[in-house]
Parts: structure tokens; sequence; C-alpha cells
């Protein structure tokens, strides 16, 4: 009999392990009791505890969490997936209705660059870090984990925790931001909407295609993320693939989505986590978002400088990628100045145009760092 | 300001120039497509 074996785990166990485990059930508890995108924080939640056992046989050589990430994160299968679940889940129709809401999904990347530049600045970070903290600005989880993975791997665990846990917080992050950096007078302003605007079927199909091909020309590395995301929406808007995109969206999200969360959590091993730069990354990843908030309603005050009819300013802060909830947050605080004031359709507008941005700034960072 | 900042502050001005540059193009790109492909209704008036 070998009684000891009982025992192994036990005498193994580390506080700093207790300690991940304690990390594990807080995120578990936020996706749960908070609902803080608890699809990704109960399974990243479950998978650091699993990781976190001592002797586990989850992790090492045969463990089934270190197969699915070799399989998954380091091909980078599993965020190429997500992008097609989430092409065949966007609707392009409020933004190409109103193009120029585009430019709000550029002013918007501000947080990954400004982020970037403040890690590198730090002294601790080399450039491809400092860039995969920045990408946290993306509002995008898995451009996040695209570039991290393929920049930094060991601070996976951190970013792709900072970036979900953010994204979940957005209506916390962004309306002192927008309130602080806006006068009443400039919220209380009114968009004209022109509601019934049409957009030709051609247009929605031919979107993707061109999107992809100038992307691919400008920023070859971007090809992966652009694409799949590109072509789960060319399968939606064909309009000969429903049952495809329907699976693109509810079970190759799903299953993907659940993959992702657990062998994510999974890279969240004490040693790599246990350190004082995970402190500094949710810090960054925080002030990033930040940043990108600040850099929408700047550019949109900026561009009212030169309009005769102005721009809610608002509406920049909605140019992130996190979607809806951005633009949810810019109309609540619309109504709570004017309760008759809807600008949600150009919001909804920039918050489309802030997704093509991320996936374009993740392209774009990895053509300049890689 | 050490050298990696240094060049993170080339990558932030290369970078937004490039996003803003890209999604520019994206805009004229829509309008174009808007213009060869009016909405079915406009057509039809």
């Amino acid at each position: 009999m070998k009684v000891d074996k009982l025992l192994e785990g036990l005498q193994s166990f580390t506080w700093q392990q207790g300690v991940m485990i304690l990390v594990g059930l807080v995120l578990i508890y936020l996706a749960i009791k908070k609902e803080y995108e608890p699809m990704l924080l109960l399974p990243i939640g479950f998978g650091a505890i699993l990781t976190n056992i001592p002797l586990s046989s989850a992790v090492g050589e045969n463990g089934f969490l270190t197969i699915l990430y070799n399989a998954g994160i380091r091909t980078e299968l599993f965020p190429i997936l997500i992008f097609i679940a989430v092409g065949a889940m966007i609707d392009f129709s409020p933004l190409l209705k109103q193009p120029v809401m585009l430019f709000f999904g550029a002013a918007a990347q501000l947080g990954i660059f400004a982020a970037m530049l403040l890690a590198a600045s730090t002294g601790v970070f080399s450039l491809k870090e400092a860039a995969s903290i920045g990408i946290i600005g993306a509002a995008d989880g898995p451009t996040s984990i695209y570039v991290a993975n393929l920049f930094a791997p060991d601070l996976l665990g951190p970013i792709s925790v900072a970036a979900y846990s953010y994204m979940a917080l957005v209506p916390i992050i962004q309306p002192p931001v927008i309130r602080a950096l806006t006068t009443k007078k400039e919220r209380l302003i009114r968009m004209d909407a022109d509601y019934d605007a049409k957009v030709s079927k051609k247009v929605l199909i031919l979107f993707p295609i061109v999107v992809t091909v100038v992307a691919g020309i400008i920023a070859p590395i971007s090809v992966g993320l652009v694409g799949a995301l590109m072509f789960g929406n060319l399968i939606r808007e064909s309009g000969v693939m429903d049952r495809l995109s329907k699976s693109a969206q509810n079970e190759l999200a799903n299953l993907t989505t659940l993959l992702l969360g657990i062998t994510i959590g999974s890279t969240m091993v004490a040693e790599k986590f246990l350190a004082p730069t995970t402190l500094l990354i949710l810090a960054i990843g925080l002030l990033a978002f930040v940043f990108d908030t600040a850099g929408g309603v700047l550019f949109a005050k900026f561009i009212n400088l030169f309009l005769k009819k102005k721009i809610n300013p608002m509406i920049g802060a909605a140019g992130i990628s996190a979607f809806p909830m951005s633009a949810r947050v810019v109309q609540k605080i619309a109504l709570e100045e004017d309760p008759s004031n809807f600008i949600l359709m150009q919001a909804i507008g920039a918050n489309v145009a802030g997704q093509i941005g991320s996936i374009i700034a993740g392209g774009i960072l990895l053509a300049l760092v890689g | 300001m050490n050298q990696v900042a240094l060049e993170a502050l080339k990558v932030l001005g290369i970078g937004m120039g490039t996003v803003f540059s890209v999604l520019v193009l994206f805009y004229l790109l829509v309008k174009g497509l808007q213009t060869i492909f009016p909405p079915e209704d406009e057509i039809q008036k």
C-alpha cells in the first residue's frame, strides 16, 4: 500500500498555490455573483484552480489542459475560431449606414499604444511584452490572447484576466472618464439619426471581402485575425449559409469559449502569476481602457471644432471594441442628462467601428513590433 | 526615457497614424461601394 501517495499533494502544497486557488475562487465569484463576463471568468477561474492544485494531473505532459493549450492556444487556433464566431455575430449595418463612425473606431485605439508606451517606460518590460500589455486596450479578448501569445506567452494569464475583467467593468470605468472630459452642454448635444437608412445587400457582402484584402495587403500578418472575423461575417451576410452561420454563432462560439477560458486559466501558474509584474499589468491594463475612452472623446471634441452641426463627444467613447456595453454606457449617460436624447444608433455604429479598429490595431502592432 | 520607451513612442506614432489611415481607406471604400450599389429602395425610386 502506498499511503504516502495520498499525502504527496498536501506535502507539496505551497502558500502561492493557495493564493492562486483563492484568485480562481474570486474570478468564479465575480462570474456568478456579479455576472462579470461569466462565460470567460468562470472557466478561467476554474482553470486556475485546476492548474494550482499540487501535482495536478490536469497539467503536465499528459494533462488535458496542457494538451488543450498546445493545440488551441500555442497554435492560435482558439482565438481564430472565436473570431469566426464573433464575425458571424456582428451586424455591420449600423456602421455602414454611418461610415463616418469609423474614425471613432480609430481614435479609441489610443489606449493600446499609450498603454504600450507606459509599459515600456517602466523599464520592466521588453517592447514585445509592452505591446502585449498595451493590447489589453483593444477591449477585445481574442485579439489580446492572439497578440500576447505571439509576443509574451508568459504573460498570457494576467493579460487575459485583465482584458476580460476590464471589458466587464466598462460600465464602471468609462462614465467617470467621459464626465471628466465633457461639459454638461456637450453631453446634451442631440444628433440626427436616419433610422430608415438602408444598406444594399451587395455592400454587406462585399464589405468583409474588401476589408480582408485591404487589411491583408497593408499588414499581411493580420490576415489570420481579420480574415477569420470577416469570414464569419461573410457566412452571415451571404444569406445562403444560415445553418453554418447559426452554428458559428452558437455551437462554435460556445464550445471554443468554454475551452479557451479553462485553457487560459491553466496558464495562471502561481510562480508566474504571483509576481509584481502582474499587478503592474493589471494597473496598466486599466489605464489602457481609460486612454481608449479619452482618445475617443477628445477626438470627437477635436473634430467638433470644425463642424457646424456638433456631434455628441460621448460617441467617441463608444469607439472601443467592448460591444455593446460601451454603446449602452454612452446612451445611459445621455439619458441621465436628457431623458429624450437618443444617441444609441450612433453609439452602436461607433462601437462596431471599434471592433474593426481593435483588430486592425492588433494587426498593425503585430507588423510593427513582430 | 529608455530605449524601449523610445521605440514604443515610435510605434505609437506610426501605429495610430496607420490605424487612422486604414480606417480612412475603409471609409472611402464603403462610400465607394454605396455609390456603386445603392440600397434597393433607391433603385426603385
